[in-house]
């Protein structure tokens, strides 16, 4: 085969190449680490092209991130069974014991809700829908330090909105912040941008929960005023209408350096399923 | 002719391995493992496959693709979107540099290297995320995520290894 002489080895045209090829190659690294640097100053003003790239990254791949986030939840799942096996004779004790205690609660509960009924009748109060629920399987959520969020394999087609509550059996554990058709990635409580309005159920003292990227929570904004006990439960509050009123987030906790920390209810490291409070944010009337 | 064809189809094949694996790896580093506070910490497998095709088959790693799968960690894993494209862009150039004499090195030094290239990766996402976010984040959990993504080394290079061997009969 005959090869042009343009293009043999050693050739003008490639001895000529070779120093805009280096030129390029020099230049295209400051190309690349100033297109970084764009997508984070991009990011970090909230680009809805951004954002949708990121749901629908989302979206193809979780299908993907489904199969294979399965073998480590069917692993978990017996290791869970042999955790509950071991504790079986000992759960069945409480359990006996904390029945007992309940069926005096129930009767207690009975009644209160039935002066609750009546009173709410003679004032003419209406009263909370209460959210439908949708429940979700954890795909993803291992972002290492840098980030607290989860991916779960549910989004519009089950009705989800960016905002909605997610909760875990024990308690709220974050907030949706993006939605695709079928996937959505949630806000731990415990991410350094997430805010959450809180109060200390005993003392109905207000707070904002703050994420710190680290184990616990902390409360900012505490009134000086604030009277608190080691264990008192904190709820959310419902202020700014995001988070339903009173859905449990956690028991304070000494920190002993000033820093009011929250020992979250939701174990958040062992997340599998959650549930998606599907709930309309509560604008005020001069909003609408 | 045939011949011919398949065997230009196969070369092809074989140079997109080291950018399929980048994918396999970030895939798997994102679903989670159910371990008591791991996610806060996880492993970054996709590090270890950019450190070892870096220095193996740093002409089947370019620059672009490094800064593409640097992007869509980060879509993927959630974190400001940009900061692994630009580590990753970083890490490759810098190896690069340094891939001859590191191929050439036993496996403890090779680690060595790994666990320096780790250090400077979590330092640079560090003070990258710290900067993004206006206050500086948690330095321990970034220094166990270290720990961890050094430790994984030997177990993600058996894999690498094996399909470098497969793949390319070196390694």
């Amino acid at each position: 085969m005959r090869i042009n002489s343009k293009f043999r080895p050693g050739s003008r045209l490639i001895r000529l190449s070779s120093p805009l090829r280096a030129v390029i190659h020099k230049s295209l690294i400051f190309i690349l680490i100033s297109a970084a640097i764009s997508f984070m100053v991009l990011d970090k003003n909230k680009s809805t092209t951004i954002e949708r790239t990121s749901v629908v990254i989302a979206d193809v791949f979780s299908p993907i991130l489904d199969f294979v986030s399965r073998p480590a939840a069917s692993i978990n799942k017996f290791l869970q069974g042999l955790e509950n096996l071991s504790q079986l004779h000992k759960d069945n004790l409480r359990l006996r014991a904390e029945n007992e205690r309940l069926k005096d609660w129930k009767m207690i509960a009975r009644d209160l809700g039935a002066q609750n009924r009546v009173l709410k009748a003679l004032l003419g109060l209406t009263s909370d829908l209460p959210p439908s629920q949708v429940t979700a399987r954890v795909i993803g959520d291992a972002a290492g330090p840098f980030v607290r969020s989860l991916i779960i394999n549910v989004g519009t087609n089950r009705g989800l909105k960016k905002g909605n509550a997610v909760v875990s059996g024990e308690g709220l554990i974050g907030r949706v912040i993006s939605v695709g058709e079928r996937s959505a990635r949630v806000l731990l409580i415990t991410d350094i941008n997430s805010r959450v309005p809180v109060l200390v159920e005993s003392s109905r003292d207000r707070a904002i929960l703050t994420g710190t990227n680290v184990g616990q929570p902390k409360l900012l904004f505490l009134p000086a005023s604030a009277d608190l006990t080691e264990g008192d439960r904190v709820v959310t509050s419902g202020h700014g209408g995001v988070f339903p009123v009173g859905l449990p987030v956690g028991t304070i906790i000494n920190s002993g350096d000033g820093n009011v920390l929250i020992s979250t209810l939701a174990r958040l490291g062992r997340l599998e399923y959650v549930r998606v409070l599907v709930f309309d944010k509560i604008t005020p009337p001069d909003q609408n | 002719m045939l011949s011919n064809f398949l065997s230009f189809v196969e070369n092809i094949a074989r140079d997109q391995v080291p950018m399929i694996t980048m994918i396999v790896l970030v895939l798997i580093s994102v679903p989670p493992l159910y371990l008591p506070h791991y996610g806060g910490i996880a492993i970054n497998f996709s590090l270890l496959g950019l450190f070892y095709w870096s220095v193996y088959k740093p002409q089947l790693i370019h620059l672009f693709t490094a800064f593409l799968l640097g992007l869509f960690y980060d879509f993927l894993a959630g974190v400001p979107v940009g900061m692994f494209a630009l580590i990753f862009v970083v890490s490759r150039a810098l190896l690069g540099i340094y891939s001859g004499r590191l191929g050439a090195a036993n496996f403890l030094s090779l680690w060595l290297g790994f666990f320096l290239f780790v250090v400077g990766t979590s330092f640079t996402g560090w003070l990258a995320s710290s900067l993004w976010y206006g206050v500086f984040l948690d330095p321990v959990s970034v220094l166990f995520h270290a720990i961890l993504t050094v430790a994984s080394f030997p177990f993600g290079t058996v894999l690498l290894v094996w399909i470098s061997r497969k793949v390319y009969q070196v390694g």
